[in-house]
């Protein structure tokens, strides 16, 4: 959807910053600085307000870490502003804040000069404020809307001429041009979203407009749809005739216009009127606004929520009363989301996110890392040992969890997106180490368990901004092609446990070859056997696999493409995995390659893994179009020079060690 | 292991040595495959490194193709891992994964050699008993007001006649000889002018002129010369209506186009459907409800993704779909091949095979005694 809505994007943000320069914008000014803390309680009901985004219901805190994790950079907003207020209401010291994602949506919605104020932008390149008329702090450092407001207008401009480069010839500044411009939108789409609850409306000075709605301005929109009905009578009965009630009418209308105008992007919390003819697709305020005006359907439940974040705006000066009314709305719309069914897995997602099992999956092969250090420099501590195996096993039951709660939230199977495969392939990988050292006990699986965790958990991390920003949230709604549980279930998991199995051997492999190579423990030929068997193993497990869900893709091309095999990146890559495997085993088997030889094959297999999982989604052809990535060729092609070079010193040290030509004595 | 048959052709075509070779080969040509699609297209690649014998150039083949790789491959299982390996309980597992990749590359092969493949695109209301070739052309002649007999000379006797090279068809049922010559595979015809040379003879001042290659192959608008009768034309792919030539007061069609395959049925679109996630332009379903016609009567169907139609070795997809002035249209790829659900058994077998191998080996592995359960403490000492 991100994608769809850039193109969108550009008007968007035109309309937005007409919008937020416009006297109406100009009527938000007044000060709405927040004067407490929130209370926990408050951002954890905020949190499971339900919220349709990127194709399915989630919870409002999934929807702000995304945005936030988008600008920002991290979930977590350190928010440094003068915010402490003394008895007339002036800020009187400056504050730093830790704030999540719930509560940094609270201050967009309801304190938005505030969240304006917070240097939330991270620009990578501070080439892209030079080229768009701004000063620059430092090369990379985060700015506030306030800041990056007067550029606006000049990198929308250049985010739009980014945008006409074709994908792949994109450069990294054009890229984070586009991204910003995407980041300040999503911004505005946020804080904007309040807009027509604040504003008053001209229903003064017409006596059709008084009669329904009374004398003076009317405050907030919900004051005008209420008299939905009312409204559309007159709108019906009314003529250019009866030109004061007729122009004021059109004035009116024209306020909702660009009340609609400004929200149309805004999140979409309203569920559609029974009458709708689209069920599925959620409203946004600008649609409870258009439905209410044109449509005879009863809309109470959807203006009944409008007029629910008025009451919260009305109190923003009293944690207490803005709570209580926080409550009526959440029961309000979870109870409209709940009788659609739509409300199941609300909390466990919000749960998943809370337990951020990822991040603590990280943290405990960190500390796996450094025992497993400590256990080198003193192996005769079961201490040390017995801490490595616990906190390997703590972090990838964190993943295992992980994936599970992701694969229930989504009512999938666990393998959807690229960003699913990297934790997956990484789990996979633990239990097929455990297992490993389970049947060996030498501790290398185990050393490469720990890797293998460190180094999986990292990438999920690095990788889930350019998931997010590619398609709007990891658990993304899917095309119509892998619209099946039975084959994402079977293809997909499988190839995955092949890409596991193939990486897996190449981390074992490095153990032997770095290992000769530095003379560790040399003279314990069995060790090396051991780890060559080992090594052997897991390509037999690689190639079963990878075998098997690869011939499996070829029926799932046969059900949706008319083709078994159509010579595809994607599945040559797949295919390169199943030959390399083979010629491997096949060269074992005909005694062509050894031990060494069969490390350095492994090695080399994690290329052709790595090339097959990422590299084929470079080059943007083929009927995969769902997997195509971009930014990561710079890691994959750093990846692929390294494992060469370690080809390179296996070869070396065969070399090296190579008994010398015997010179007979002269003597 | 492998014994020895004493045959030495046998010997070299069963041996580890070729296995290696050839899996090496196959590494090699589809990794070249794949890059060269960036620039040439899937059709281009496959043709070149994938459905050829050898890979050409300067008119001489340089390197064996994929063709040649996986049939050397088969022949090599074939011999190698059926009639030379001893089938015994610790390596039957091997030799049914051997029959079962056999089978899926044989099924490769079958589809290669008979299957037809091509597109069906259909308005709503609208019936047809064929599919067309998104690749291939065919030169249909019918007369005009005649009978609706005709000669229709196949791509095979089309596409080879580039430069200057020429053949006559002769044939029963048209009262001429028609002689074809200098096809080029993606062609623009426009008037002749000073500033480009036309490939061919410029006939009534038009000529054709030669453009590369598309990269998407369906993209292409082959053309060429004919003449029938001492009369000259131009034939294009995307000509909107057929050369017509008039021998001894009769009226004929010359008409290029993709080359038809007739179905045993007629599908008529009854409506197609496109589904989106909610609040997004992203499709989620695409489906269309189709009449299957046939001599004993028509049957409701719904095709849509992953759910295609298969009837008499023939399959249709839910492909893509479109809009135009007179409606949407819905697009089904279909593939005509008796081998269609064979790779589905060679999975079975493949499995079975590779299940039952790889279970002995951990088995094994798990119960030996020579497995050094080395506690932590000896570890540690």
């Amino acid at each position: 959807m991100w994608k769809t809505n850039r193109a969108m994007g550009f008007l968007v943000a035109f309309a937005a910053f007409f919008f937020l320069s416009s006297p109406l914008g100009a009527a938000q000014a007044e000060s709405r600085i927040r004067s407490f803390e929130w209370p926990q309680e408050t951002v954890e009901l905020f949190a499971t307000l339900p919220v349709q985004h990127g194709g399915r219901i989630k919870p409002l805190d999934s929807l702000a870490g995304v945005n936030l994790l988008m600008m920002n950079g991290k979930r977590t907003l350190e928010a440094g502003i003068d915010w402490s207020l003394d008895e007339n209401g002036e800020p009187v010291a400056a504050r730093t804040e830790s704030l999540k994602p719930s509560a940094w949506l609270l201050d967009c919605f309801f304190f938005p000069e505030q969240a304006r104020a917070y240097r939330a932008f991270r620009v990578q390149d501070a080439a892209i404020l030079t080229s768009i008329g701004l000063e620059s702090r430092k090369k990379r450092d985060w700015y506030s809307f306030d800041e990056l407001l007067p550029g606006l207008s000049a990198l929308s401009a250049e985010a739009k001429k980014a945008f006409d480069v074709e994908t792949i010839k994109r450069t990294p500044k054009q890229r984070q041009t586009i991204k910003l411009n995407q980041d300040l939108l999503n911004f505005e789409n946020l804080i904007v979203f309040l807009d027509p609850m604040r504003n008053e409306y001209s229903t003064a000075g017409s006596g059709a407009l008084e009669n329904i709605y009374g004398p003076g301005k009317t405050k907030g929109i919900a004051g005008i749809l209420e008299h939905e009905v009312e409204l559309r009578q007159l709108r019906a009965s009314i003529s250019p005739a009866d030109s004061a009630d007729y122009s004021a009418i059109q004035a009116l209308l024209k306020e909702l216009e660009k009340a609609m105008l400004g929200t149309f992007n805004s999140p979409a919390f309203f569920v559609p009127s029974k009458g709708a003819i689209d069920q599925e697709t959620w409203w946004k305020v600008d649609d409870v606004i258009r439905e209410s005006v044109t449509s005879l359907d009863d809309h109470s439940d959807q203006i009944g929520a409008v007029r629910g974040f008025e009451r919260m705006l009305a109190n923003t000066n009293d944690s207490t009363a803005f709570q209580r009314e926080l409550e009526t709305l959440h029961a309000s719309l979870v109870g409209q989301a709940a009788a659609r069914g739509e409300y199941k897995h609300i909390e466990k997602e919000v749960a998943l996110y809370n337990l951020d099992p990822f991040t603590r999956g990280l943290v405990c092969f960190l500390l796996a890392f450094l025992t497993m250090a400590g256990s080198w420099l003193k192996p005769s501590s079961k201490g040390l040992w017995y801490g490595q195996i616990g906190l390997s096993a703590v972090g990838t039951i964190l993943l295992i969890v992980g994936i599970v709660y992701r694969s229930v939230i989504r009512e999938r199977p666990p393998v959807v997106t690229l960003y699913d495969t990297i934790l997956f392939i990484t789990a996979v990988s633990l239990l097929v180490a455990f297992f490993t050292e389970w049947l060996t006990k030498r501790r290398v699986a185990m050393a490469g368990a720990v890797l293998v965790g460190v180094g999986g958990l990292f990438l999920a991390g690095r990788y889930e901004l350019k998931e997010i920003a590619s398609s709007g949230d990891t658990m993304a709604s899917v095309v119509a092609v892998l619209d099946t549980n039975f084959y994402l279930a079977i293809h997909v998991t499988t190839i995955a446990m092949g890409y596991a199995g193939g990486l897996f051997a190449a981390v074992l492999a490095h153990a032997w070859i770095l290992g000769q190579l530095f003379g560790f423990k040399t003279q314990d030929k069995a060790l090396y056997k051991t780890i060559y068997t080992m090594t052997y193993g897991v390509v037999c497990f690689c190639l079963l696999f990878s075998i098997f869900g690869t011939i499996m893709g070829g029926i799932w091309a046969n059900d949706s493409w008319g083709r078994f095999w159509g010579w595809d990146p994607k599945e040559n890559g797949a295919l390169l995995i199943c030959l390399w495997s083979l010629l491997t085993l096949h060269m074992r088997l005909g005694g062509f390659i050894r031990d060494r030889g069969f490390a350095v094959m492994s090695v080399f297999g994690g290329i052709v893994v790595s090339a097959s999982w990422w590299g084929v989604n470079l080059l943007n052809v083929g009927l995969h179009s769902y997997g195509f990535t971009s930014g990561v060729a710079y890691t994959l092609f750093v990846y692929w020079v390294i494992e060469l070079a370690v080809i390179g010193l296996a070869a070396f040290d065969h070399f090296r060690k190579l008994p010398k030509p015997t010179v007979p004595d002269p003597s | 292991m492998a014994k020895k048959t004493g045959n030495p052709i046998v010997d070299i075509l069963s041996s580890l040595q070729l296995a290696c070779v050839m899996l090496s080969l196959l590494f090699i040509l589809t990794l070249l495959g794949t890059l060269y699609q960036v620039e040439h297209g899937l059709y281009e690649a496959k043709e070149v490194f994938f459905s050829s014998w050898f890979i050409w150039k300067f008119g001489i083949p340089i390197f064996p193709s994929g063709l040649t790789c996986m049939t050397i491959l088969t022949a090599n299982m074939l011999t190698g891992g059926l009639i030379r390996l001893k089938i015994s309980k610790r390596n039957l597992g091997v030799v049914i994964t051997h029959i079962g990749i056999a089978l899926m590359l044989g099924s490769g092969m079958v589809k290669v050699l008979t299957a037809d493949e091509g597109n069906l695109a259909l308005l709503e209301g609208e019936r047809s008993n064929f599919f067309s070739s998104l690749y291939k052309w065919e030169v249909a002649i019918t007369e005009v007001g005649g009978d609706g007999a005709g000669l229709v000379i196949q791509d095979k006797y089309l596409s080879d006649l580039d430069g200057d090279s020429a053949r006559t068809v002769k044939s029963d049922v048209l009262p001429f000889d028609v002689t074809l010559s200098g096809f080029v595979k993606n062609s623009r015809i426009q008037p002749k002018g000073p500033m480009w040379e036309a490939s061919g003879p410029v006939v009534d001042g038009f000529g054709i002129f030669e453009m590369p290659p598309m990269k998407e192959s369906e993209q292409n608008a082959s053309g060429m010369h004919v003449e029938i009768a001492g009369q000259q034309g131009i034939l294009w792919g995307f000509q909107r209506a057929p050369w017509t030539v008039k021998v001894d007061g009769r009226t004929f069609l010359v008409d290029m186009r993709h080359e038809r395959y007739e179905m045993p049925f007629s599908i008529e679109l009854i409506k197609f459907m496109k589904e989106e996630h909610p609040g997004m332009s992203m499709a989620k379903a695409y489906r269309s409800d189709v009449y299957k016609i046939d001599e004993s009567g028509q049957e409701k169907i719904r095709i849509q993704m992953n759910e295609p139609l298969r009837s008499e070795n023939l399959v249709l997809f839910q492909s893509s779909f479109g809009t135009q002035a007179s409606g949407t249209y819905s697009v089904f790829s279909v593939v005509d091949n008796v081998s269609d659900q064979w790779p589905l058994y060679s999975l079975w077998v493949v499995t079975a095979g590779m299940l039952l191998t790889f279970v002995q080996r951990l088995v094994k592995v798990i119960i030996s005694p020579s497995r050094r359960r080395t506690s932590v403490k000896e570890m540690t000492s």
